[in-house]
């Protein structure tokens, strides 16, 4: 019996043995040039997610040893230091996005945040204003919570978007009704980058006297925010898009005039009754402490991921045909771009480039062969949504990287291409619009 | 003159910290931010504004040095970038 197992195991570590050099002769055999390269991928998707800065996790460490204090205990030393980790850090969120401290409302994240503005507020004024407006281009947690209000009886308005994927403001003034409680639109799309038109919507909004949500996860950090000059209501930050820690947000809300909302969350009264719950105070620091240092590195960041975006949009332009840009070529931010690749499946082209990591669009639905919806409601044809990739450049990419992506790109666009029937008939001159395709 | 072998040996110390991150995103971020630290600050003569960055610096140095370590107590594979460099 001992023997057999023995020779079981045996085996076993044979054929693991056998599956990994099949593993890593395929890896070679992949591609003959050798440029499939092992090792960790380059990371090009910044959307997502993005690195812990290692500063971040130096503020962070401390709370997650020593200082381990609950946050509202006030009956002793644990419970003040971090109580006032807490504050410093409100401080530092407040601060980047020209608030007051105390109209920062910690969250789990962006998602919770957004949540907690959309149906917050909508639930708040349900007696005398059941309207909210958003746009489809929305990220999930707004749509989604915009849906879960009409089950509640509200009314909301999903405004479409222009091809260039800004809003129509002439659109939105019209949609504005004496019944409107809350405007919702994000500063940057998650998936394509564009940076919508936020001041003019916020003076819109304010000459309505309807409140204005913002969510600006993919904005903070990167772009200069200022809830004023935004004439901003309510503001949505996530930690982990501004090289800070996962599993923290927050929520601008402004006390003057005062914005009233219907916690999601109920229990022991934390953050002024709006979100109850321990404030996980090691996170709170890491947010706080991202936050300090995106305002201190902005211009710095801003500068090199700029460089780089525009290596890359420059060079894919010019050295393959038949691509475009997605959203509109100015009104952006430039770490985000989102590229059509006619005539080569999107999913094929991301699996050619293995050792890149990038999306085709929000990492929510990357496991759907769905074309995007972002992609569909700017007008983008199917075949043209479906072959969409999304590059996210970060403080972290290095130009080497963005010079390996570059050069994966081509290579693999021209063989993927090289294998497309539908490529070899537009070289021939055949109008593919035109054909008529059998159905099935 | 003192100053400025001051100014230098927190350069050195903090370029061969930044080397020390084995993760290579970090270790490159490190290198560039350093350099333009310096490079930034390179016009600054007033003794007083230069000793309060130096004194900044050495703080930054401090975090580098315990991040580096951290990277270093938890290592990862080969950064795809890394295996063209020989």
């Amino acid at each position: 019996m001992h023997g057999l197992r023995q020779t079981a195991a045996t085996r076993l570590a044979r054929s693991a043995r056998l599956f990994s050099t099949a593993v890593e002769s395929k890896v070679g055999t992949y591609d003959i040039s050798g440029q499939a390269l092992p090792g960790r991928a380059v990371y090009l998707d910044a959307q997502a997610t993005t690195p812990l800065d290692p500063r971040v996790l130096d503020a962070m460490l401390p709370h997650m040893t020593g200082n381990y204090g609950n946050p509202h205990s006030k009956s002793h030393a644990y419970g003040w230091e971090a109580a006032e980790c807490v504050e410093v850090a409100r401080k530092q969120v407040a601060d980047l996005i020209g608030a007051d401290s105390k109209e920062v409302v910690f969250t789990s994240g962006a998602t919770e945040s957004n949540n907690m503005a959309v149906k917050g507020v909508g639930r708040f004024y349900r007696e005398k204003k059941p309207h909210v407006i958003t746009l489809v281009t929305e990220h999930k947690c707004v749509l989604d919570s915009c849906r879960q209000l009409q089950t509640e009886g509200h009314e909301v308005t999903y405004l479409p978007v222009q091809a260039n994927g800004l809003v129509d403001l002439a659109r939105l003034e019209a949609a504005i009704t004496d019944k409107t409680s809350l405007v919702s639109v994000m500063a940057v799309n998650n998936e394509i980058g564009v940076l919508q038109p936020v001041e003019e919507i916020g003076r819109l909004c304010r000459a309505k006297k309807v409140f204005f949500h913002c969510d600006a996860a993919q904005a903070i950090g990167k772009l200069p925010v200022n809830v004023d000059a935004w004439n901003c209501d309510l503001l949505s930050i996530s930690g982990h898009k501004v090289y800070g820690p996962k599993g923290i947000g927050a929520l601008y809300v402004r006390r003057k005039p005062r914005v009233r909302l219907e916690p999601v969350i109920n229990g022991g009264g934390q953050e002024r009754g709006l979100r109850s719950g321990t404030l996980a105070h090691p996170l709170v620091a890491g947010l706080g402490a991202a936050c300090a240092i995106a305002a201190e590195e902005m211009g710095r960041d801003a500068e090199h991921v700029g460089r780089l975006s525009l290596k890359l949009r420059d060079t894919l332009l010019s050295r393959i045909p038949n691509i475009q840009i997605n959203g509109d070529v100015q009104q952006r931010y430039q770490g985000n771009l989102n590229i059509s690749f006619a005539y080569v499946e999107g999913e094929s082209l991301i699996m050619a480039l293995k050792d890149i990591a990038i999306s085709s669009g929000s990492a929510c639905t990357s496991d759907s062969l769905e074309p995007s919806y972002v992609l569909r409601a700017l007008g983008v044809e199917e075949d043209m949504a479906h072959t969409s990739i999304r590059f996210g450049i970060g403080r972290f990419t290095t130009e080497q990287e963005v010079d390996h992506a570059i050069n994966m790109c081509i290579k693999h666009v021209e063989r993927l291409r090289e294998m497309s029937p539908l490529w070899e008939m537009v070289q021939d001159g055949v109008d593919l619009s035109k054909i008529q395709w059998s159905q099935h | 003159m003192g100053e400025r072998t001051q100014v230098l040996a927190l350069f050195k110390k903090l370029m061969r910290a930044s080397r020390s991150f084995t993760h290579y995103n970090f270790r490159e971020y490190a290198l560039r931010r350093v350099r333009l630290g310096f490079r930034e600050k390179a016009g600054v003569s007033d003794p007083a504004q230069i000793a309060e960055l130096v004194g900044e610096g050495s703080k930054q140095l401090e975090v580098v040095r315990k991040q580096a370590l951290i990277s270093q107590l938890y290592p990862q594979a080969r950064h795809v970038m890394e295996g063209t460099r020989k």
